[in-house]
This record gives structure tokens, sequence and C-alpha cells, in this order.
């Protein structure tokens, strides 16, 4: 894949007052990337006024597609990723989840350290649930992890404490693939203890995130993470989690997406 | 002419004669100048000197005074010359008429009425002077009974500089008439026995493991670590008895013989932490440091050099409660004075030597919420490894018990009953302790199994083919290091010696296998490490 295109796709992700689900549109009302930038500013807002897309957003969009700054960022982010070992795998990619097709509110563009093969794998289990869970929930989590992985599954998991955690090292113990969703910049371990863990994933299987390298993690990215683990499971295996968790999060996306989720007890 | 008169200064745990000249030139401006790189406190001597002489009725020399503290190139600290420099001053200018005056040696800060005030450093350098060949030292009688610690040297106690005077030209002290009216304060020069250290039971500080109920297993390893002089770490969940069975491992030590309580003496002496009218300190001592505790605070420092709780400990136990709470730096600085028994501080003022040869006593929690493995515990394995990962290996390494301390049950009527006395436990130890100072009594550096070298393991803990099997069995089982083998080699020949058997039997293999709760619980965390 060309620097240019990739560096457009950061762009369109980077851009302010725009999120996924314009991404998405505005890649489906232009056919690709190139053209997204490529395209008058009159034709594409004639296109998108037959479309869903508001049209301040158009106006946003056109605004900053040829500004400085945005470009200027983009391609640090790229520098910074390549020097730190991420990929950037995009929208055109071979690797990009197929799972996330028709999906609106996916990322056009994840940032991955380690190896995507999520599209080899014909069942992928996501395995979430209670950072401060009990022993009992742990031991679940653990047998889960460990049947998903005699199925051949992909194991995918947020790599929070807890429940995430003994997921993605019963994967890891058992030889399995495991995919660790993060709410901050590829490169960052968190929580720290994990940092261990975090190499083992990288090694075998992937951590990817929606966030640019050196994005520390905020609590209103988790959320959003969550819908991404949602997005990336054929099925959802809930543990231990309580009433008001960040994992109902989790479920509500799989419920929009239309994943099976099984709550283990 | 000018006088001098002998003092004495501390330099570390150690100290060194000073000698006070006094001089007056006529015809310069009047003052006092004191010189010989005085500290502030000696400086301001000069007006405690000037007050005292007004209010004890002697005249203020109208010459221009120097006091000279001899050697000149030697910085000097503390308000205990005050006593030395108002003799020479006045014999200098004629108005007392001592008697031998080169015989004594003064020590003592003055107050602005001409009483004498107790100082701190009194031991050291009493034992100085003895050794420099003074044959008297006048001291402050609140500092009386440390000072009569000090065997084959003359010590007079004075509470006011009238006393002195009179002691000096008449050669017998008076009584002192000090507060404090006992016979201890003698009419003459006391000469006393010191060593009578025959302390039955554990000084008065009221602590005995009678009083721990429910803990035998952890006090058999206690009982253990004192015999062998071994370290220890305590695991347990908070309010189980952690600090109250630390408090008490000093009265199960074996008894400091005189030379120790010297040591240990000295130290607090020049530390200031003397209680006034404390003699020989004949309890090991105990010293807990907070955990916020400063490195210099643990190690030794300020800008004398002063010793740190690794030294105020020497000879007794250092007990740092919630390990993984200090800061990494601070414990990785016990690794030294833990290997070396010594530590060496420099500071601008000097560079002093400090014995710290302590017993390592140390609590933690299992967990960061304190609870594992009970099911109040909702820490995952990652925060646990990560937790226990906040103690440096070399500072484990360091330790050969660790021992988890059992959640005791209030209302169960079984744990109720104690099983063992001080006075049993320290009995034991003392024995053990015997047959180790046999052993070793052809090398200088090792005086307890703890200290044992890689050949003397070879010699000493022969193991039969059953406990070998056991040990190698439990090896397998928990990846233990040729090093951790090597322990649990030293702790065997211990728990042999406290049933004064002279090979390691099985049961001694298997009781020190119960020693290493820490390494068990760690390699049953889920996770990857």
């Amino acid at each position: 894949m060309d620097k240019e295109k990739t560096v457009k796709y950061i762009m369109l992700t980077i851009m302010e007052g725009l999120g996924p689900v314009f991404d998405n549109s505005i890649l489906n009302i232009c056919g690709d990337i190139t053209a997204c930038f490529s395209i008058s500013d009159e034709d594409i807002l004639q296109c998108a006024a037959k479309s869903i897309i508001a049209k301040r957003k158009v106006k946003a969009f056109l605004d900053q597609r040829n500004d400085r700054f945005i470009r200027d960022s983009a391609e640090e982010i790229l520098s910074r990723a390549d020097a730190s070992g991420i990929d950037i795998v995009t929208y055109e990619d071979i690797r990009y989840p197929e799972r996330f097709k028709g999906l609106l509110d996916v990322p056009v563009l994840l940032y991955v350290k380690g190896r995507l093969r999520i599209n080899e794998y014909v069942d992928s289990v996501g395995i979430v649930g209670a950072r401060r869970c009990t022993q009992e929930g742990k031991e679940k989590s653990i047998i889960t992890a460990e049947k998903t992985v005699k199925n051949n599954s992909a194991i995918i998991s947020g790599m929070a404490k807890g429940i995430d955690s003994y997921a993605h090292t019963a994967a890891i113990k058992g030889n399995g693939y495991t995919i660790a969703v993060l709410g901050s910049g590829a490169d960052i371990c968190y929580p720290k203890e994990h940092e261990k863990l975090y190499e083992e994933i990288i090694k075998t299987g992937c951590v990817l995130s929606e966030y640019p390298p050196g994005i520390t993690p905020k609590n209103f990215y988790f959320p959003m993470r969550n819908r991404l683990i949602a997005a990336l499971s054929d099925k959802l295996f809930v543990i231990d989690a309580g009433r008001n968790s960040g994992t109902r999060s989790t479920i509500e996306s799989g419920e929009r997406y239309g994943r099976e989720i099984e709550v283990v007890a | 002419m000018a006088i001098v008169v002998k003092s004495m200064a501390t330099s570390g745990v150690d100290g060194f004669m000073v000698e006070i000249e006094a001089s007056t030139i006529r015809g310069q401006q009047q003052g006092m100048f004191i010189i010989g790189l005085p500290d502030q406190a000696i400086k301001e001597a000069g007006e405690r000197i000037q007050a005292a002489i007004e209010s004890c009725g002697y005249d203020i020399p109208k010459d221009k005074v120097i006091i000279s503290l001899a050697p000149g190139d030697k910085k000097k600290r503390g308000s205990h010359f005050d006593l030395g420099m108002i003799i020479a001053l006045l014999y200098q200018t004629d108005q007392i008429a001592p008697k031998n005056l080169n015989e004594y040696a003064f020590i003592g800060e003055l107050s602005l009425d001409g009483r004498i005030r107790p100082c701190t450093g009194v031991l050291s350098m009493i034992t100085e002077a003895r050794k420099c060949g003074v044959s008297s030292v006048i001291v402050p009688y609140g500092n009386r009974q440390e000072a009569e610690s000090v065997s084959g040297i003359n010590i007079y106690p004075v509470s006011t500089l009238s006393d002195t005077v009179k002691l000096l030209e008449s050669g017998v002290l008076m009584d002192s008439g000090a507060n404090d009216k006992d016979s201890s304060g003698g009419m003459e020069g006391s000469n006393r026995d010191a060593s009578n250290l025959t302390d039955t039971e554990s000084a008065g500080i009221g602590m005995d493991f009678s009083d721990v109920k429910g803990q035998d297993e952890l006090i058999e390893a206690i009982m253990l670590g004192a015999a062998g002089g071994h370290n220890i770490l305590m695991i347990g969940e908070p309010g189980c008895g952690k600090t109250m069975i630390a408090q008490r491992i000093p009265t199960i030590l074996p008894r400091m013989t005189e030379k120790e309580s010297l040591e240990v003496t000295k130290i607090h002496s020049i530390s200031g932490l003397l209680d006034a009218g404390e003699g020989l300190i004949k309890m090991r001592p105990f010293r807990a440091p907070h955990h916020n505790v400063s490195l210099n605070a643990l190690i030794g420092g300020g800008s004398y050099a002063q010793p740190g709780e690794v030294s105020l400990s020497h000879n007794g136990v250092l007990f740092l409660d919630e390990l993984a709470e200090f800061s990494r730096s601070t414990l990785d600085a016990l690794r030294q004075p833990m290997e070396d028994k010594r530590v060496t501080i420099s500071r601008v003022n000097g560079t002093n030597s400090y014995p710290a040869n302590f017993m390592f006593v140390a609590a933690m929690n299992p967990c960061p919420c304190g609870y594992y493995p009970s099911k109040k515990c909702r820490c995952t394995d990652y925060e646990i490894i990560h937790y226990r990962g906040k103690i440096s290996g070399p500072i484990l390494e360091r330790i050969d018990i660790q021992k988890s301390v059992a959640h005791v049950d209030y209302f169960d009527l079984d744990s109720q009953k104690s099983s063992f006395t001080s006075a049993q436990l320290r009995e034991k130890v003392e024995k053990a302790r015997k047959i180790q100072q046999e052993r070793f009594r052809n090398d200088d550096q090792v005086n307890c199994n703890a200290q044992m070298t890689t050949t003397m393991i070879q010699k000493y803990c022969k193991l039969n083919e059953e406990c070998t099997g056991i040990l190698k069995r439990a090896s397998e089982k928990f990846g233990y290091s040729a090093r951790v083998i090597h322990k649990l080699l030293r702790l065997a020949r211990t728990s042999a010696d406290l049933d004064g058997s002279e090979n390691i039997r099985r049961e001694d293999i298997v009781r020190v296998l119960g020693c290493r709760d820490l390494d068990v619980s760690s390699s049953q965390m889920y996770a990857i490490a």
C-alpha cells in the first residue's frame, strides 16, 4: 500500500468533528480514498446531499482536507507508527477484518502491533467481564478460553485487569490466537502490570487500536474500544460483569451488530 | 602561658581526644575567640561561658580570650566542650586553683546559671579517654549511668560548675545535690563493675511470645530464624499479628554480651537516643522505621554522617512493616549493609563507618488489597505479581524464611492457648547458637548458619538419600534455583541444631520446605510472568 494513501486514511480519521460513521460514508460516496481528496467540493456536496450525512460534516471535511496542519500530523503519526513497529491496516488492506464489513461505525483504519490474522479464523470469540473478578470468575474465564482455543477459534478481549487478562493468558498458554483491543495507542501497555502479557500477545497474536500511537488511555476511549471487541467477535462470553459495568457497553454493541451473547454462570 | 585542659569529641561511633587551650592577650580588644574548626554549638559556647562566669561570681576577663580546640584541623561539634573551656579560662585567669588538672578530662554543657547539662556520645568519649590513658573523667550528672558502664576509669558526675571547681581544688566530690538523691550518684569517683548483664527478664518491656495466640507454626519459623541468624519475611493479611510478633523477636534472641551491649549503647548515645539516666542498653534494639523513611534515615547520613536505622538496630532487629510500600531505592540500599554488616557514610564533615549487624525482619501483605487468598480478595494475579515484584530480587535473595501468617479466628477456642513463652524459646535459641559458635570457632567471618559459605554447606549440610529425594521433588515442583537450595540447606542445618541433632533429618527438610510460602504462592499465579 502506498504511503500517500495511508497518509490520506490517517488524515480522514484525525479530522476534527468527524467520526467513523462519516469516514465510512464518505468512502462509500466517493468510491475510494484518493477520490475523497481529489473530487471537487461541488461534486462531493452534490453527492452527499443524496446521502444521510449532514451537510455540516461534509463542509467540515472539505475545510480540513487541504489543511496543512492535518497533513503534517498524519505524516507524523505514520512515522511514529513505523518507529514503534505498528502496522497501519486500512479499509483496503487484505488483513482488514471481514467482520467489519457492513458495520457503519467501525474505524476505516486500525493500528496493529503483531499479526492481524482474524480473517483466517472461521470463528472468533470475545471473552469480557469484570476487572475485579472473583476466583470463580477467573476459573470460568480460563475454562472458556481453553475451550475456545481447542475449537481453533480466535480469542478477542481488551487486555484489562481480571477476566480479560485471564482469557488472553489462557489463549497464550494454550498456543491459541488472541487479539487485544486497546483503549489507548497500540504502543502503550495499560494497565502496566500486563507488560509481559502485552509482549506475549504481540508475539503470537496482536494488539490493535483505533487510536494513533502515543495516545494515552482515557476513560471515554474504553466504551469505544468495547464496540470493536464486539465487532471482531462472532460470539461474546460475559463473565462476572456488574449491572452498570463497562462490559455492558460491549454487550449493547454486540446486540447492535447481531452477535451471539452468552452469559457464563 | 596557655592552660591546656583535656576534653573528648566524637567522630562516628569512636571518640578522639581534644585539648582545650585557653590564653589571654592583654592590650587587645576584649572578646572571646574560639578556634579549631568549631561548629555553631561550640561558637555559642562563648556566650554560655560568659553568662555562667557572671552568675557563679567569677570575673569575666578584661583581655582578649582565645580558646583553641586541638587538633586544629579536625572538625568538632557539640556543646560538651563548655565545661572544659570554662575550667581552662578560669584557671588561666587565676580564679581557681585546681590540683592535678591534667589527670582529668571534661565533658559537659553549661547552662547560663552554671549548672551542667547532659550531652550525647558520652560512652564513646569515655571509652576513648580510657584508651588515651586519662584516669578521671568529669561528666554531667545526667550521664552518670552511661559513663559508669565503662570500667577502669574514674567517673565524677557533677551537676554544677561550683561542684566541679570544688572537686578540682580538693580532689573530693561533694554531694552533688542533684534532684536524684539515690546512692548511685556516689561520693567517690565510682569504678563500677559493668559486667553484670545478667538481665533476667527482657528488661521490663512487658512483651512475651505467650501473648501471641494461634500462630504456632509461624513462631517456630521465627525461632528457626533467630537461632540461625536468618532473615525473615512474614506475609499475612492486615491484623493477623505480624507486627506483634516482630516486636517480640528481641525477647528470644540470645542475650547480648557486654561487648555487644557497649556497641549498641555507643551508637544510641551519639544519636542522642539514650534516655537520661540510662546506663548500658541490655535489651537488643528493635527498630521499626515507617515505610516513608528516606534513604539517608535508613542507612545513615546528614551533614555529620549520623547513624541510620540499620546502625541503630545493630545487634538487634530491623523490622520493615509493609515492605512493598518502601521505595525501591531505599530497599536496595539495604543490600550492602546486609552483606557487609557495616555501613560507611561519607559527607562533607567526614566519613564515618558504623556497624550494622541486624536481623532483618519484614512484613508485607500478600496482595494489594491484603486479603489473598481469602474470598474477600479481588486482586488479579497480574496485580499480585506486580505487587510482589516491588521487592527486588536481591533483597528477597537475602531473606531465608518467607512465612505466611495464618488468619486468626478470635472466637476459636483452640487458638486461645499459647504454646510458647519467650523464655523457653530463648533457651532453645541460645543452645542452637552455642552449637554454631563451636562449629564456626575457627572462622572470624562466619558466626551463624545463615552466613555459611558454599564450601561450608557442603561440609556441614550432608543429606541422606531420603532427604535428598524430598528436596529434589520440591525443587522440581517449584523450580528452585541452586541458591534457594543452599538457603534451604542452611535452614535445615539450623533446624537440626535446634534439636541438637548432628545430622540433618527428614523432619528438618520438611520443616524448612514449609518456610518458602511466598515461592509456593507465587508459583500458583495464573499469569504470564
